[in-house]
């Protein structure tokens, strides 16, 4: 009998692919542990992989991607999964009936991300036939937005894509996080405090020129990155003004002499999620700067914190769910590949309306504590 | 009345016993048409078939041979012996005494389709032995003399044109896993890449040698020939595999690996025609 393999790619800012997981499914009952249909997880980056190849031979998807990553940063798709794919799709029989151009391999393409990548549908396989890739996104729940966050430094560093149609609130809160380098993310490229700091004060920003920006932007970032993971999220008012500011003296360094000046971080939450506010006092004038976010429950801020601290299991997933009042909040933080495994609802195809995701709660705990044992059955 | 001595499977055994120089599992069948007579084993006391034991008995040999070779009247015809090609060997081998007994003195004929394969000296031999034949039919099979070659350690053809060793053990280790992955697995090892872009094979961690597949002329299911590409030089293995040949896909696949695994020793290896050991 033959296997279906399922591959999960995300894609970094860049639009790079990177293999995430890749799934094996068997339908001979026999040989899995959990009966039929056992799932075997391949993963990247780890050094032991399928625990009972059915053929005896292990799989070794960190050799298959590696030892060194960086040759395949620059492999295109197509190369990537026609590789991946002579490695975990049974190849035809040798001296099997029909003409090998005409053998087709099926695969399974999910990829996270809000762009389908431009694949042709067909991709040469060993001995003349093609691997037939059934392209699809993970879809999930309609009430979820999701990112991604991949946390491994040898893949380029840590980054977080949206997995979704752009929100307001979900894209605030990934360059949010990334100021204020939340499991270990740096600021994006366009970082919007820097934007802000550099900006001429007529314009509503600080004024100040590259090198006095330095250290108030340090200075507001580690008020940000205290105040990210401090105090109740959940029992605040929906009207309550500035809760539990963070404020720090910051000196004017370009200005020298013995005017100071005062920085101030604040959250305010509105209606759909937080209002972040940023402050720069000095004597003359106060600059500020209003930021949307979601939410961040403090169980999901201490989760994406001890992601960024396990270098083993690179691939996170974020979800983002919509509260009662309409507000946005980033509420569950997955290892991405046991909860893929665990919920073949969200990816398999031909199947119907996305189901609401039901969460373990021991969920993430178990996430962390993802031995590098190499599989597991759904 | 016709005797036949027929051979388990199994291979026989060494003994100390005095005059006897191994143990063999044999049966003895006796038919006489004429009487409506056969049996099993029970000799000098025949009884009916249904009643003997069936199933193989440990015997000594020879001296089992030389009581069945004298107990014949003259109207006999000569003790048949219905033999595994595997145990065969093993007689020729290891109780030379006791196989020209039979070899003089009785008709040895073969038991169950074998195909062997052998590798002596570096040298690789597939014999064919059908079913109750007395003699074997030698066969050609270019892609398992590739796979014996590399077994050695050789790629042939590429000691005289390529320089450069690293590149030949590269290129020995390609080819080797690209036919055990093709013929056997149907998967590839991780440290085997496919570049879907140009069809060529090649290895992960260097990419000096690239191997491709050509399809055969004549059946186009199977490859053909093997083009390995290094060092500005391209060297063709010829496999022309024939699907409609004596040596059976599945006899392939079964010798193929074993050969590849060899590492350059000397081995034999006995199969049926779906490419498991006879049983």
């Amino acid at each position: 009998m033959s296997s279906a393999s399922t591959l999960f790619l995300g894609f970094d800012p860049s639009g790079r692919a990177h293999l995430i997981s890749a799934l094996e499914e068997r339908p001979d009952g026999a040989l899995g542990r959990e009966g039929a249909r056992a799932r075997v997880m391949l993963l990247p980056g780890l050094s032991r992989l399928a625990n009972d190849d059915f053929r005896g031979r292990r799989i070794n998807l960190g050799t298959l991607l590696a030892p060194d990553p960086a040759p395949d940063v620059d492999r295109s798709p197509v190369d990537l999964l026609g590789d991946l794919g002579s490695h975990l799709a049974d190849l035809p029989e040798l001296g099997a009936p029909g003409r090998p151009q005409d053998f087709r391999i099926p695969l399974n393409v999910r990829f996270l991300g809000p762009v389908a990548p431009e694949l042709s549908p067909l991709i040469p396989a060993p001995g003349g036939g093609f691997f037939e890739l059934d392209i699809a996104p993970v879809r999930l729940p309609r009430s979820a937005r999701g990112g991604l966050l991949c946390t491994f430094a040898d893949l380029g560093g840590p980054w977080l894509t949206s997995m979704d149609e752009p929100d307001s609130q979900v894209a605030g809160t990934f360059a949010l996080l990334g100021e204020a380098g939340v499991a270990g993310l740096r600021p994006a490229p366009n970082s919007f405090l820097e934007a802000w700091v550099l900006r001429s004060p007529d314009q509503g920003g600080c004024g100040l020129d590259s090198a006095g920006a330095e250290p108030v932007l340090a200075e507001l970032r580690t008020l940000l990155a205290r105040l990210l993971g401090n105090g109740p999220t959940d029992s605040a008012p929906a009207e309550a003004p500035a809760e539990a500011p963070a404020e720090a003296p910051a000196g004017g360094p370009a200005e020298g002499g013995p005017q100071s000046a005062t920085a101030r971080v604040s959250r305010t939450r509105s209606r759909e999620g937080w209002d972040w506010c940023f402050e720069r006092r000095t004597a003359d004038r106060t600059a500020s700067l209003t930021f949307p976010a979601a939410r961040v429950t403090d169980s999901a801020l201490a989760r994406l914190k001890r992601a960024g601290a396990t270098p083993l299991v690179p691939w996170w997933l974020l979800l983002f769910e919509q509260d009662a009042n309409g507000g946005t909040q980033l509420s569950e933080v997955f290892s991405a590949r046991p909860y893929l495994a665990r919920h073949p609802e969200l990816w398999s195809s031909g199947a119907g309306t996305p189901l609401a995701i039901s969460v373990p709660p021991d969920g993430v705990a178990e996430g962390v504590a993802d031995a590098p044992t190499g599989a597991e059955d759904a | 009345m016709k005797r036949t001595l027929e051979f388990s499977h199994q291979l026989p055994r060494r003994t100390e016993r005095p005059g006897v120089e191994c143990l063999a599992r044999t049966t003895v069948r006796i038919e006489d048409p004429e009487r409506r007579l056969a049996a099993r084993q029970a000799l000098p006391n025949l009884q009916l078939l249904g009643q003997a034991t069936e199933g193989f008995r440990a015997e000594p040999f020879p001296l089992r041979l030389e009581q069945l070779l004298a107990e014949p009247s003259a109207e006999d015809a000569p003790l048949e012996v219905s033999i595994p090609a595997q145990v065969q060997s093993w007689l020729e081998r290891r109780a030379p005494v006791t196989w020209n007994r039979l070899c003089s003195s009785a008709h040895v004929l073969q038991r169950g389709e074998a195909f062997r394969i052998a590798r002596t000296g570096g040298v690789l031999e597939i014999d064919y032995r059908p079913e109750g034949a007395s003699n074997s039919r030698r066969l050609r099979c270019p892609l398992l003399e590739l796979a014996s070659a590399l077994s050695g350690g050789v790629v042939p053809g590429l000691s005289s044109t390529v320089k450069r060793k690293d590149l030949i053990q590269e290129a020995e280790l390609l080819v080797r896993e690209v036919l055990r992955s093709r013929w056997v697995t149907r998967r590839l090892p991780p440290g085997i890449a496919w570049g879907p872009e140009d069809g060529a094979f090649y290895l992960r961690h260097s990419a000096g040698v690239r191997l491709r597949e050509v399809p055969s002329e004549r059946q186009p299911e199977l490859p053909g020939a093997l083009l390995l590409d290094l060092d500005e030089h391209v060297q063709a293995f010829e496999l022309n595999v024939d699907p409609h040949d004596e040596l059976p896909l599945d006899v392939l696949r079964g010798a193929l690996p074993w050969l590849l695994d060899l590492g350059g020793d000397d081995g034999e290896l006995f199969l049926d025609p779906s490419g498991r050991a006879p049983r």
